[in-house]
């Protein structure tokens, strides 16, 4: 009984990750084919990598944790951020598969997603992951 | 005058987040719904924002000092977070009473939707409870006092 019921966690808890792995695989793919032409991109520069960044006036942790950790990466790597509150800008968030705030999409130069983080991503994280995109580009 | 806001440790949200899934999932595997009864308690004596509630007790005596988790504190408000716990504890409470009744699937489906939303809070700091308060806070509905803090 026991190990029928260790078994189904490890089941469940196997397929949270795998689920969790494929959504973000389908998320970035999805961005990739329209990020060019999304009207929050437009007149990005096309020589530092873009952070997007989405938020909600009642998201505690993005005031608290997220914006810090922006600030901060900002102040090591040149990168530009696109802000977005995602109750004044549903058609945004629906486009971008957002569906809590914070997310942080990670861009390379030619505005192609790398790196989505839902929930906080800090700065150590989202530096690696800016990094990693400029490498890339 | 500057406004002094409130501050929540949030490592010792986390902490709380972590022993719900972790007792949780251990009740599923052992099959106990005495360790469910024990998480609702839990959950309404933090929800109560009592001193001697077992999560507080078990961050301020165990987790804090032995430096596994060292305390976050942030600009944000308690209310969310406790009424997020009350919800945790009705939905545990039910449980027990459902597991007691001989209703295991609903029990254990309730069970697995705290499992679900601790852990979309643990890990993606997404707390339903909390969301639920503030759009409550915004329709107007007595009780729910704290609006969101602003930038």
């Amino acid at each position: 009984m026991m190990l029928e019921r260790l078994i189904i966690v490890a089941i469940l808890a196997i397929v949270g990750v795998v689920l969790y792995q494929l959504y973000v695989r389908r998320q970035l793919a999805s961005i990739a084919t329209q990020s060019t032409s999304d009207p929050i991109l437009t007149g990005l520069r096309a020589d530092v990598p873009t952070i997007v960044y989405f938020t909600t006036p009642n998201c505690i942790p993005c005031k608290t944790q997220q914006q810090p950790a922006i600030k901060k990466v900002r102040e090591t790597q040149e990168v530009q951020v696109i802000q977005i509150d995602a109750t004044e800008n549903p058609d945004a968030a629906d486009r971008w598969g957002v569906m809590s705030a914070p997310t942080t999409f990670v861009l390379d130069r030619h505005l192609q997603p790398k790196s989505v983080n839902h929930g906080v991503a800090d700065e150590t994280k989202l530096l690696k992951q800016v990094n990693d995109a400029i490498q890339i580009a | 005058m500057t406004q002094v806001l409130p501050k929540v440790d949030q490592n010792g949200l986390k902490t709380g987040q972590a022993l719900t899934i972790i007792l949780l999932v251990l009740a599923f595997v052992t099959n106990s719904w005495l360790i469910v009864a024990f998480v609702a308690i839990a959950q309404l004596m933090g929800g109560l924002g009592l001193s001697v509630a077992p999560y507080r007790l078990i961050y301020q005596n165990i987790v804090k000092p032995s430096g596994i988790v060292k305390p976050r504190i942030e600009a944000d408000n308690p209310q969310p977070h406790r009424f997020a716990m009350l919800v945790g504890a009705v939905f545990n409470g039910t449980a027990t009473i459902a597991l007691l009744l001989s209703a295991p699937i609903i029990g254990w489906t309730l069970v697995w939707i705290v499992i679900a939303l601790a852990n979309l809070n643990f890990w993606l700091n997404f707390c339903l409870g909390c969301w639920m308060y503030y759009q409550f806070n915004r329709l107007g509905i007595p009780g729910f006092t704290v609006a969101s803090i602003q930038e």
